[in-house]
């Protein structure tokens, strides 16, 4: 086993931002995996904001002589892992009044009605919660048992204290739980790594310290638990259970046979010359050189099996980031709300984010496992929670999939369907992971997505 | 017309809204996409807001608690307790996965919960704190731990430590367990790692990451019954309240003799608190996250209308709004008509031009007098002006939001969900009036926007950097505006004269009082603090609206003082629950 990594991870490019270009390619495994033995199954998420331009979206032709739209033209060279899933509905968020950024999001991935105490500014919920789990959750409950982290969170700009919490969050374990993303590349190396680099020794000690004040500290939780109230109770059992998983992680330590980096990577967010309004102005970048250090992070956990459950949230709905790196100088929500107008630049900004969705293939695609490569022993899911940003539409919803799911799903195909609830696909993800399902959230919506597998 | 929350007034905005457009094209919306139902309302006109806002006529005739939520420290308040507790300004917190805000504030119960992730953070923090306090152990331990004595020392650094830590005494299975810890790590570990792993417990234990108020098992048979707080748990709510961390010494001792118990014991420790400087900070957050500063903080403007303007200014126009609402509370015992009219402010001389005034000659900020002509109070600072500005040009539509949601605690419908929202293009020929002229000539935009733009235009006499300006676009500015559907409805002639009326309104200190409220207590408001919010009312017109006697009257109440003993189970909620996650243990599934 060889733990420490003695060279340096990091180049320092130009303009003063560290790339992190040789970082995924030194590390990897080229085979992590022993030949014979059947490899894990991966559930990845990458989520983008605020809808598309239908028109330079959608693909045109049959299920598998189908042409990509401009937006989605990077992906021509993985067509073959892909599946377009386009006219699926998110019909639970229209069960429910609130502002469409809080009904989009907070039903994008958990198809349940949230639980409203109340509405405030603009329609936004006050004190309310998620309704159920989000899919990337439900399977990360029963698949997550054997790895370090049950499932892995990465954000960009994922968190803001501007825009209200049904807006920010799209992944919960249940209601009130919440999981945020982390959207800083160091805390996520340090979850993943932050264990592995000391000796053996100091590990096992460490393991055996840290058991016996988990161990203490849960004898606490349910000490004071008899003193509190209904909704108490279930909040800090959530974090007891947060520790119980802890101190499984404590089991599964340290992790495989990877070669793990020496140091995280060191993205610095800068501030440059820009346009904004067509005028002169100052930008602060870092964007793209942060999703790609997070992207690589993703490979990495899923590559060395510390986790098979991950989610990369690009941005916040309602997302206010203003993509300097592609010249853009308008927050994108605000564009979004005029098609018309901004349709050029809303295209850039989701054909730059299928660039994004290709590296991610492309990355996965590069590390070998059993007679497949990691994507194909994968299921990569990228959502948007809007399928127009000016109409705030929840119906008809651009899906893009990649990677076989260990060879459960045919690729190379586009479907189109007629409004089927995209519950029903969720809960083919569940019966693809292994969870008997015969529906997803809502039961006004059951059923699995007939035509899919 | 959906619920909203207790003591904010749903405004429903007249005619009919689907399709509007009120600056350029429309989208057609796809079926279904335009009946979100919430704004479609066809009601005549707004509500008056001033019965609604903890009015007396909503009071239920006995005051009682409301439900207080658990909730656990945010990082602010985890980096100071640490940082009192240990001496050690290390600030963990700061890297910790980022609290959000709900209902305004970041120390909302709702929001402040606890993901794996953060759950691993607390882990990491606690084994760096407890390696650093454990240099000086003689110091941390404060007894003679060699030899013979160190179980004894061992015990006694439990229960006086774990007092401060955990803000009250130990219960004697509390500290039996935790000697428990200390014991066993004793067979294998020396003496410091074996204070660590204690030192770890306490800190990530329940006792020390939330504001916990046990109820007696035996009375949660009769949930709702009232129980008056004891003076361990009065002195973390004043703590946390009017200074953001764990009770200082003084507090502790007072706790310690059992006398916190009386409205007036409790009155005079909230005056000392309020004096000290951490105090200042805990003011300066609760302006910075009502009035939503951060966005002063990385304020953008067009470089070449606002040439003057870096991005190295906007914290210190932050700064200048929290030290003004700090110093009229702190310093000057002010009124709220002083927080809202005064026309002085703090000046640095980076700042000084932007007011068109002289620097001052020393660095940093100083006391100075405005143009009472130009200058009025908090809202027409640079930095609060030019956040609710575009970059390049006036937003009478959120300037006029902000006083209608942050000001006057009203609830103003979203836009319907297929309109434009991209602000008017800005051209040589017009003002600013004159390009949002289609929100007041379009009926079904004028429904929802009479309710903001006529009071945003109120500010036209401040351009998109908060700069004073007698021209728009070479043209005199008109800066009439008027306010409706309040207390003070009428015409006004620009910002100083709209500070003049809402110093004068009702409304406006009813929503000032609620405000503090849910800061106070760390969680939102709902009908059963109608009574509590309706005494503090009376007590702060009986004080003249000073408002540092709100804050401390805001200690005075059944709400602040006693508990409401919980329900084992479940309260109702709307919404979710018709599906059935969870069940069978596969989450999700049907």
């Amino acid at each position: 086993m060889s733990r420490a990594f003695p060279r340096r991870t990091l180049l320092r490019g130009a303009g003063g931002i560290a790339v992190a270009l040789p970082f995924l390619d030194a590390m990897l495994p080229r085979n992590a995996r022993a030949e014979g033995t059947t490899p894990p199954k991966r559930f990845g998420v990458m989520f983008s904001p605020n809808g598309l331009v239908e028109k330079d979206w959608t693909p045109t032709g049959g299920e598998t002589d189908f042409k990509l739209g401009k937006e989605l033209a990077s992906l021509e060279a993985h067509r073959n892992d892909i599946v377009i899933v386009h006219g699926l509905n998110n019909e639970t968020s229209y069960m429910q009044d609130g502002n469409p950024h809080d009904l989009s999001m907070g039903h994008m991935l958990t198809c349940m009605r949230m639980q409203v105490k109340g509405l405030g500014r603009a329609g936004h919920i006050v004190d309310g919660t998620a309704g159920g789990p989000s899919i990337d959750q439900a399977l990360a409950k029963a698949i997550g048992n054997d790895t370090k982290l049950r499932s892995l969170e990465l954000g960009v700009q994922s968190t803001t204290t501007d825009l209200e919490p049904m807006v920010i969050r799209m992944s919960y374990a249940g209601p009130g739980d919440p999981r945020s993303p982390l959207d800083d590349p160091k805390a996520v190396f340090t979850r993943l790594f932050g264990d592995t680099l000391a000796s053996q020794a100091a590990v096992e000690a460490l393991r055996k310290q840290r058991r016996s004040v988990l161990d203490a500290v849960l004898g606490e939780f349910s000490s004071v638990n008899r003193t509190l109230g209904y909704d108490d109770q279930q909040k800090l059992e959530r974090h007891a259970d947060a520790i119980r998983d802890l101190e499984r992680q404590l089991d599964v330590m340290p992790s495989t046979s990877c070669v793990i980096p020496s140091s995280p990577p060191d993205i610095q967010t800068k501030v440059f010359d820009c346009t904004r309004d067509g005028r002169p102005n100052k930008c602060v970048t870092g964007f793209p050189e942060l999703g790609k250090a997070q992207m690589d992070l993703m490979v990495l956990a899923f590559a060395c099996d510390l986790t098979r459950v991950a989610s990369l949230q690009w941005a916040t709905a309602e997302s206010t980031v203003v993509h300097s790196q592609l010249g853009i100088t308008n927050e994108h929500h605000l564009m979004s709300h005029d098609v018309a107008n901004h349709g050029g630049e809303l295209t850039k900004i989701n054909t730059w984010y299928t660039e994004q969705f290709a590296y991610l293939i492309s990355e996965m695609k590069k590390i070998k496992e059993g007679a497949g490569t990691l994507l194909d022993n994968t299921l990569l899911f990228w959502p948007n929670e809007l399928s127009a940003g000016d109409t705030h539409n929840r119906r008809n919803l651009p899906y893009v999939l990649a990677g076989k799911a260990g060879g459960l799903l045919n690729t190379g195909r586009y479907l189109q369907f007629k409004g089927n609830p995209h519950n029903q696909l969720y809960a083919t993800f569940q019966n693809m992971y292994g969870i008997p399902s015969t529906g997803f959230g809502e039961k006004a919506y059951p059923g699995t997505l007939a035509g899919f597998l | 017309m959906p619920k909203t929350n207790f003591g904010l007034t749903a405004l429903a905005c007249g005619g009919a809204l689907a399709l509007a457009a009120c600056t350029s094209g429309v989208t057609d919306g796809a079926p279904g996409a335009a009946a979100a139902g919430s704004n479609a309302q066809g009601g005549a006109s707004a509500q008056g807001g001033a019965t609604a806002n903890g009015g007396a006529a909503n009071a239920p005739a006995v005051s009682a608690p409301g439900i207080a939520p658990v909730r656990r420290l945010t990082h602010i308040e985890y980096n100071n307790t640490i940082s009192d507790l240990l001496e050690d300004s290390s600030a963990p917190a700061s890297n910790f996965s980022a609290d959000v805000a709900q209902d305004g504030f970041t120390n909302n119960a709702a929001a402040l919960t606890v993901s794996p992730a953060l759950t691993e953070q607390y882990m990491s923090a606690a084994e760096v704190l407890s390696k650093t306090a454990t240099k000086n152990l003689p110091k941390l331990m404060g007894c003679d731990a060699t030899g013979a004595n160190e179980q004894a020392c061992a015990q006694q650094f439990i229960e006086s430590f774990g007092k401060r830590a955990w803000r009250r005494p130990l219960h004697a299975d509390e500290s039996a367990r935790l000697l428990a810890v200390f014991t066993k790590a004793r067979t294998g570990l020396p003496l410091d790692v074996s204070v660590q792993l204690v030192l770890q417990v306490l800190l990530e234990s329940p006792q020390f990451l939330y504001l916990l108020e046990p109820a007696d098992p035996s009375l949660m048979a009769a949930p709702a019954t009232q129980v008056a707080l004891d003076s361990w748990q009065v002195a973390s709510r004043l703590s946390y309240y009017l200074v953001g961390s764990m009770p200082d010494p003084l507090l502790l001792a007072e706790a310690e003799k059992g006398a916190l118990v009386t409205p007036e014991q409790i009155a005079t420790q909230a005056r000392r608190l309020l004096a000290t400087p951490r105090a200042r900070d805990r003011v300066a957050l609760f302006f910075s996250e009502w009035l939503q500063l951060r966005n002063v903080d990385r304020l953008q403007k067009d470089a070449t209308l606002f040439p003057n303007y870096t991005l190295a200014l906007g914290p210190l126009l932050r700064e200048q709004v929290q030290r003004f609402a700090t110093s009229v509370i702190l310093d000057n015992q002010g009124t709220e008509a002083d927080l809202l009219t005064a026309h002085y402010t703090f000046m640095s001389p980076e700042l000084a031009p932007l007011y068109g005034v002289s620097p001052p000659s020393t660095p940093g900020f100083s006391k100075m007098d405005l143009d009472p002509n130009q200058r009025a109070g908090l809202l027409t600072h640079v930095g609060l002006m030019a956040s609710l500005a575009h970059a390049n040009q006036n937003d009478p539509v959120h300037r006029g939001k902000f006083i209608r949601e942050r000001l006057l605690c009203d609830v103003v419908p979203p836009p319907p969900q297929n309109v434009n929202i991209t602000p008017p293009v800005v051209t040589a020929d017009a003002t600013t009036r004159q390009r949002f002229t289609q929100h007041q000539s379009v009926p079904s935009c004028a429904a929802c926007h009479q309710l903001m733009d006529p009071i945003g235009l109120g500010f036209e006499h401040y351009d998109a950097l908060g700069q004073w300006r007698d021209k728009d676009n070479g043209f005199p500015v008109d800066a009439t505006g008027e306010i409706k559907f309040t207390d003070v409805a009428g015409p006004f002639d620009g910002a100083v004269a709209l500070a003049q009326k809402l110093a004068g309104s009702k409304q406006v200190k009813d929503c000032f009082v609620q405000t503090w409220f849910r800061f106070a207590h760390g969680r939102s408001v709902s009908d059963a603090d109608a009574g509590n919010l309706a005494v503090l009312s009376q007590e702060y017109a009986s004080h003249s609206f000073q408002i540092s006697e709100l804050l401390v009257a805001m200690t005075q109440t059944k709400s602040f003082r006693y508990l409401l003993v919980p329900s084992k189970t479940a309260s109702p909620v709307s919404g979710g629950g018709a599906g059935n996650a969870g069940s069978a243990g596969t989450g999700g599934a049907q």
